[in-house]
């Protein structure tokens, strides 16, 4: 996996992070993931298609989803509720939009934004290709963003057959 | 001043509201697509349209061409993540006042606002 694929998602998260919350972001190391799932309740899926493809996760503990619905709206009622899910859906499309102004150099293109929501929820990360996770750290709490992204199977190249 | 916010975003509507507020404009209408907003746009008279690009149903490009038919002065804002040179080009041929990317500060977003629409300041 190329630091060129998932570079895009990161900068852009830190950006709305940063900028639509006022919330500094402290990115940690990244690991090979080695769970299934995403780490926690709520996560913003982003699929990417083109030279390379795959699918990127940003999954955040429920005290950030809640405490970023409170900087938004105004007010959170603590749950993931409706709110808590309209915000993210939109930080989700912020992140893809950030990325996706940098990936369509490089020939990708993100598809629509999902959120997901749920204690344990399952994610399809593709097969065939390690996820890499980013943990990162706010005021708030703990998010990270998981990364599974593989280039496109070369083109089988044959050489022209001779007509008779 | 009334102002017209076409976003399918409940957050992003109430951020734009508040942005509007904040620089005193009073009456503000939301549309939750482009279907939705022109129709309030033919049925009322706006001094400012901020409106998304990624809409169902209408997406705020063919909403921005419907608005210049109609009329071709008032202020419409792109507020939207479509930063790409391709889109912004086809923005301002399509008759676009101002341009601003999301994710925004508020108080840029406030400047902006005044910027492209004078009569705001006055406010």
């Amino acid at each position: 996996m190329r630091a060129e694929w998932i570079n895009p998602f990161i900068a852009a998260t830190a950006t709305t992070f940063e900028v639509l919350l006022e919330c500094d972001v402290e990115r940690g190391k990244p690991r090979l993931k080695s769970a299934v799932q995403p780490q926690f309740e709520i996560s913003g899926l982003m699929s990417m298609q083109g030279e390379a493809s795959g699918l990127v996760v940003v999954s955040l503990h429920r005290d950030v989803a809640v405490e970023a619905t409170r900087f938004i709206v105004g007010h959170a009622s603590g749950a993931i509720d409706a709110d808590v899910v309209d915000v993210i859906c939109e930080m989700t499309n912020m992140i893809a939009g950030g990325a996706n102004n940098q990936l369509e150099q490089l020939s990708m293109q993100i598809g629509l934004p999902s959120v997901i929501t749920g204690k344990n929820h399952v994610v399809n990360y593709p097969s065939g290709v390690a996820t890499i996770t980013i943990p990162c750290e706010t005021k708030w709490g703990p998010f990270c963003v998981d990364a599974s992204i593989k280039a496109r199977p070369s083109r089988v190249l044959r050489e022209p057959t001779a007509s008779v | 001043m009334k102002a017209l916010i076409a976003d399918d975003a409940r957050m992003m509507r109430t951020i734009l509201r508040r942005c509007l507020e904040a620089i005193g404009v009073k009456e503000i209408v939301e549309a939750e697509d482009g279907v939705a907003a022109i129709d309030e746009f033919r049925a009322d008279r706006f001094d400012i349209v901020l409106t998304d690009w990624n809409m169902p149903n209408k997406n705020g490009l063919q909403l921005l061409a419907e608005i210049r038919a109609l009329d071709a002065h008032v202020p419409v804002i792109m507020i939207t993540t479509e930063g790409q040179k391709g889109h912004v080009t086809e923005a301002i041929q399509a008759g676009v006042t101002g341009y601003v990317l999301k994710p925004f500060e508020q108080d840029t977003l406030k400047k902006k606002l005044t910027a492209y629409c004078p009569r705001l300041t006055a406010l």
